[in-house]
């Protein structure tokens, strides 16, 4: 049972601009608590601009967590909490005063299960752009049309832009509410597990267009799949029970990573 | 596409197409207001229970204030010496909704074991469906099916039949006295058991419905025959929701108007058997309050005060008992 | 294990019995459904005629119609729809998405279902003490009322039902991104819920059609056309009980008549939502 199957050959990528990526976003000492439960202990990383950015970790450790408390999505949930900083460009989001609707459009979510809306294709995708900007129908309908793209649906489903969202496939509505998330145009994109419910040429599609839009936001994918994780991501991050165990670029956690349990978890020994 | 093609990452210019969009964030002034919308129409609700409750109350005070506790022993009811008393009324209520619990109940379960075990499935829901329609049809047409044609049948054949057989009997006897003249309390409990069988019957089903198949399967892998799985498995694990369902129809009893006053015959007279006219609570308001003044419309509104409290009470025990099934379901897991 | 015979078969006996017993009771019931049908279509179908809808109720005894008393029933149904369905909906939004399973929540849903079987003659002499005495009049607005509360229950019940049954995910999708609560709400799941919403409003017009009760002191009736809402109003079910108690046979055949309108309406609306819908009535 091996893990990545990874020689040296493969050579990690040079950056063409020699200087140190912005941290886009920092956990700084972060817990979070389910009521009495203490779900995550003490997390700091950071999340590079430009750069694809994967959580790895057994189920129940924390992953989806994490990422859930980037967006505040959390707080639809009483007894929920989350104390530590949580900061987008240096500014801690954490903060009550810090707005929900600021974070919100600038760090977008897509989530396992695609959750299309009951509208057409294209009132799904303007949905939340409608609310932000004034657009004239022109330029709410370029805009569509380049989240589409983005998305790398546009091909699909330019000529039924006004059929039911729903009428799509899995494949296609993951992807329909990627082009809704991209449209309002975030900085960040969290994405908790978004293939693990497709079928593998609709994850195949989804993986390119991650690494084509990569430098264009900042992705921190969730993925249960360590294959995924080593495919699309500059740098992964491994949680076990609550805490960053470790953090590297692909050469690091898959192919010589610095900490044992690391290395137990890339090479199958638990999982 | 290559699997392990590396992704390269280009050199970070954040957003090179366009500046970051002006956007109109939102304050959550939206969403208070919105919430105490909701709010407020969820309160409206509580406060409708109390508005009625209080409006009654209020009404009937002056009855309650002139003939005190004695208005609920009272047999008196005269209108020209305003002396009213709610015992007849109440009498009336209790009794022609005992004979039709004591109709409705086996039945209704008779029909939801039928439609659990012994039906075949096909023709299942077209019985379901039939049933839940009677349950539909407004009451005003029981009532004049009952006027027009039970009525006439009762007066005919039934009513002699008890008044020979069942009269001279001890006990049961003096129940069954008098003229059959068809309309009264025994007509009046027997078409208001046909109101609510079909109620009580539906609700049985989806009580019976909502065991874990496992449990039943389990009883029939074990050689239980059908009737026993009712006694022994689906009884003992809804007991709670079936008293909860005939709780539910008795409270729909008590309250229901149309159906009784066509055939209760109206009268203020008190009268042991069960053939002699009688009135209920909902159909002496019904019949007197239009030209009802002073005493006389606060003693009705009193007595509906009277039939306002038992039905809370009926109703909310039904619902304590209906809400055990859904916490054992839980728990027995 | 070697089954004892004799207990087999006495089992088997009581299994039988039982079973039979469980047979002639549903027969039983279902006889009267067909003896009440049975009556109400044959003597209402004998009584139907064009006159029906182009004449106004007569007094009892002559011939006539039932125009006034259709017009006003429609009248009075369709405020009691506008009146009571906002109020439902928004109570049923309150306790899905924000009270969801609090103990405030639970208690109003818990006062609702009483609500839900109360007698309705005394949401009727309610709305007396409270809009009739007032006005010193009886009207249709009083009727409406007084049907917007008996529908309210029912449309709570089922809203609340019917959000709840949303998955959570589309609600998360649709805060995340950033749009408010409000607007998730109206827009995006209300959208979601609206079959089962629509199919309890659709249950409580049912309902409420074929309510006497609580019209008999708010609305009372009118035997001549009126559409005024702040007079009475003629009605199907007050016109029914009116012919009904005559002693002319002239006005039994209209009560029929009334009878078997009203009752083939509510028929094929529980059809129709029922059917198509396929859902149960709230209880």
């Amino acid at each position: 049972m091996n893990a990545i199957a990874f020689t040296s050959a493969d050579t990690a990528p040079t950056p063409a601009a020699n200087r140190a990526p912005a941290v886009k976003i920092g956990l700084d000492n972060l817990d979070f608590y389910y009521g009495r439960t203490h779900a995550l202990k003490g997390v700091s990383l950071g999340f590079n601009d430009g750069e694809i950015t994967a959580i790895i970790g057994p189920s129940g450790c924390g992953k989806s967590t994490l990422l859930r408390t980037i967006n505040r999505i959390f707080e639809l949930y009483p007894g929920q909490r989350a104390t530590g900083t949580i900061t987008l460009d240096g500014r801690n989001i954490l903060e009550p005063a810090f707005s929900l609707s600021e974070l919100r459009a600038r760090v977008g979510m897509v989530f396992q299960k695609p959750t299309p809306f009951s509208l057409s294709i294209h009132d799904n995708v303007a949905f939340a752009l409608r609310h932000y900007e004034r657009l004239s129908r022109a330029e709410e309908r370029e805009r569509v049309e380049t989240s589409l793209r983005q998305a790398a649906l546009w091909d699909e489903v330019k000529d039924k832009l006004n059929v039911s969202a729903l009428a799509l496939s899995g494949g296609q509505q993951q992807r329909l509410c990627i082009a809704r998330a991209l449209a309002v145009r975030p900085e960040v994109v969290l994405l908790d597990e978004p293939t693990s419910a497709l079928d593998p040429i609709s994850t195949a599609k989804i993986e390119e267009l991650l690494v084509e839009q990569a430098a264009n936001f900042t992705f921190i994918i969730v993925t249960h799949n360590l294959q995924q994780a080593a495919r699309l991501a500059h740098r992964t991050a491994f949680l076990l029970d609550g805490q960053l165990v470790e953090i590297g670029d692909r050469e690091q956690i898959f192919v010589n990573p610095q900490n044992s349990r690391t290395r137990d978890y890339v090479t199958g020994r638990f999982g | 596409m290559d699997a392990t093609a590396l992704p390269v990452p280009r050199p970070v210019a954040a957003h090179a197409e366009s500046p970051l969009p002006a956007r109109r964030l939102s304050d959550g002034g939206g969403d208070r207001v919105f919430a105490g919308i909701t709010r407020t129409a969820a309160w409206g609700v509580f406060l409708l229970l109390i508005g009625i409750a209080g409006s009654m109350f209020w009404g009937g005070r002056q009855a309650f204030q002139t003939f005190g506790l004695h208005f609920l022993i009272s047999d008196a009811w005269d209108v020209g010496r305003d002396q009213y008393g709610a015992l007849i009324p109440i009498f009336g209520t209790l009794a022609s909704s005992a004979i039709a619990m004591l109709i409705a109940v086996p039945t209704s379960f008779g029909i939801a074991v039928f439609l659990a075990e012994v039906a075949p499935r096909w023709v299942r829901s077209p019985i379901a469906i039939a049933v839940e329609l009677l349950a539909a049809v407004p009451s005003i047409v029981y009532g004049m099916w009952g006027l027009f044609f039970f009525a006439p049948v009762m007066s005919a054949r039934v009513e002699p039949w008890l008044i020979a057989h069942v009269g001279p009997l001890p006990i049961l006897g003096p129940l069954f006295q008098g003229a059959p003249i068809g309309i009264g309390m025994l007509t009046a409990g027997i078409i208001l058991a046909i109101m609510i069988i079909p109620f009580i019957s539906s609700v049985m089903r989806d009580v019976f419905q909502a065991i874990p198949p496992a449990l039943r399967e389990s009883a029939f892998a074990l050689g239980a025959t059908p009737w026993e799985v009712v006694r022994r498995v689906t009884l003992p694990h809804t007991r709670s929701a079936v008293v909860g369902a005939v709780f539910l129809g008795l409270g729909r009893a008590l309250g229901e108007t149309m159906a009784v006053t066509f055939v209760i015959g109206n009268s203020f007279n008190f009268s042991k058997s069960l053939l002699a006219p009688g009135n209920s609570i909902a159909s002496a308001i019904a019949n007197e309050f239009a030209e009802a003044e002073g005493l006389h419309r606060s003693a009705l509104i009193a007595i509906g005060f009277l039939l306002f409290v038992v039905t809370f009470i009926v109703l909310a025990i039904a619902k304590l008992m209906l809400a055990r099934l859904s916490r054992t379901e839980g728990r027995a897991a | 294990m070697i089954i004892a015979p004799g207990l087999l078969a006495r089992r088997k006996t009581v299994n039988v019995i039982a079973l039979i017993a469980a047979t002639a009771t549903t027969v039983f019931g279902l006889f009267w459904l067909a003896w009440i049908l049975w009556t109400t279509f044959s003597q209402g179908a004998a009584a139907l005629s064009p006159r029906l809808f182009t004449e106004m109720t007569p007094p009892p005894g002559s011939e006539g119609g039932l125009l006034n008393a259709l017009f006003g029933s429609f009248v009075m149904v369709a405020l009691g729809v506008v009146i009571g369905t906002p109020i439902g909906v928004l109570a049923g939004t309150y306790l899905a998405e924000y009270g969801r399973a609090s103990k405030l929540a639970n208690t109003i849903r818990f006062v609702n279902d009483i609500l839900l079987s109360a007698p309705s003659i005394l949401i009727g002499l309610f709305v007396y003490e409270l809009v009739v005495a007032q006005q010193g009049h009886y009207s249709a607005l009083a009727g409406g009322i007084a049907l917007a509360i008996i529908l309210i229950p029912v449309v709570v019940r089922t809203s609340d039902e019917a959000l709840r049954l949303v998955p959570n995910q589309m609600r998360e999708a649709a805060l995340a991104l950033g749009v408010p609560q409000w607007k998730v709400t109206t827009r995006i799941i209300y959208r979601a819920g609206v079959t089962g919403i629509m199919t309890g409003i659709l249950l409580a017009v049912a309902r409420i059609s074929g309510e006497t009760a609580p019209l008999l002191f708010t609305a009372l009736g009118n035997q001549y056309w009126s559409a005024d809402l702040n007079a009475p109003m003629a009605n199907i079910p007050t016109a029914i009980y009116n012919y009904a108690n005559a002693p002319q046979d002239e006005a039994h055949v209209l009560a029929w008549a009334g009878a078997f309108v009203i009752t083939a309406f509510v028929l094929l609306l529980n059809i129709v939502v029922r059917f198509f819908l396929r859902t149960r009535t709230p209880r």
